[in-house]
């Protein structure tokens, strides 16, 4: 694969994966290395990529590998000012100042919270919810019973609700 | 109006009951998603709203392609680098093991001459050394054998024990050097004929 195709057929999707990380770790610098680091490991294997038939699919995972380990090593995830005007803009039906604020710094705890779940939950939970996986396709690719997936999903979810709750 | 005063429409908290069971389709988790962030939420159900904004994918400015073509770039000269100072030091390493190997292999014969160098600068006391020190070996041989005898007796054939006494023949041949016990002029005459010796092969 050439400079030409790489550009073609994996940078289109840079945008996507730094919205991505930088959803789950809260600020740009880390999002922006995160996205950075992923094209480093993209270019060096781009002599195997023709043969990846899926490069979205390929490279979302190891974007999501490396945004779990990354997560791992913030010890407090910082809040990224621009990420809080973003989320305020999201929120601005909801008129109450405080409100505002507290939805702001839920969505931080969200981040917090899942770094306390374990590895399996995380993919789980970031495949479904951030990735729009369906069932089968999460099942296939963890090599765990659709079933046994949604009884997982269902406890990272409760898990989170219930650590964001807690902390109130 | 208050956020308190707020309930969720029934479909709502239908689907976000099934949401927490994970029971939901991707379409009903879109649905969710869009509720929560565009609606008033009461305050009981703020932890949903922070979970479900937290999932929802939003817009974000687009990552621009330069920076990653330059980190990529940087990443590349930098391995190229380790490559190169690998390079070097391997063969710094291999021209120091050549001049290691070199060394030894020139200091070793000299060694080995040295140790082969005579330690009597006078035949006669040289002579006499080895003497002394055979005659000691020969006559321990010879009590052995003595000793020895008797066991014959208890089936051991006497016959192995035969080729000590050829050690025994030997000692008694070295007594024929005996003659450079001779007289001092002798002894010159040897060393003459042995310069003679020296200057031929020369």
């Amino acid at each position: 694969m050439n400079e030409q195709e790489f550009s073609q057929k994996v940078m289109v999707y840079s945008s996507k994966f730094y919205r991505y990380s930088y959803k789950i770790l809260g600020n740009k610098d880390d999002a922006h290395d995160t996205v950075q680091d992923l094209y480093v490991k993209l270019w060096t294997i781009r002599k195997n990529l023709n043969s990846i038939s899926n490069i979205e699919a390929f490279a979302t995972t190891i974007v999501r590998n490396l945004c779990i380990d990354r997560l791992k090593k913030i010890k407090s995830t910082v809040l990224d000012s621009g990420c809080l005007v973003k989320l305020s803009v999201v929120t601005e039906s909801n008129n109450n100042e405080d409100d505002l604020e507290e939805v702001d710094v839920k969505i931080d705890l969200v981040r917090r919270v899942i770094k306390k779940l374990p590895e399996l939950q995380q993919k789980i939970f970031l495949m479904r919810d951030f990735e729009e996986k369906e069932y089968d396709t999460i099942s296939n690719e963890l090599g765990i019973s659709e079933e046994n997936l949604r009884v997982m999903l269902s406890r990272a979810r409760k898990k989170i609700r219930e650590l964001i709750e807690t902390s109130r | 109006m208050n956020n308190k005063d707020q309930i969720l429409p029934e479909e709502i908290k239908s689907i976000l009951s099934k949401y927490y069971n994970g029971r939901t389709t991707i379409e009903e988790e879109r649905l969710l998603k869009k509720y929560f962030v565009q609606n008033q939420i009461p305050d009981s159900n703020l932890s949903d709203k922070a979970l479900l904004s937290f999932v929802n994918d939003e817009e974000l400015p687009i990552f621009p392609e330069n920076e990653i073509w330059s980190k990529i770039l940087v990443t590349e000269k930098k391995k190229r680098n380790q490559r190169k100072t690998i390079q070097i030091l391997s063969s710094v390493a291999a021209s120091i093991l050549i001049v290691f190997s070199f060394s030894i292999w020139y200091s070793y014969p000299t060694k080995h001459v040295e140790t082969l160098t005579d330690t009597y600068s006078n035949p006669h006391e040289a002579y006499k050394a080895v003497q002394k020190y055979l005659g000691l070996v020969s006559t321990k041989l010879a009590y052995a054998y003595t000793e020895i005898r008797p066991i014959g007796k208890l089936a051991i054939p006497v016959e192995a024990m035969q080729s000590f006494s050829a050690i025994d023949k030997n000692v008694k041949r070295l007594q024929q050097f005996r003659i450079l016990e001779g007289s001092a002029h002798e002894l010159k005459r040897f060393s003459i004929i042995s310069d003679i010796v020296i200057v031929d092969k020369n």
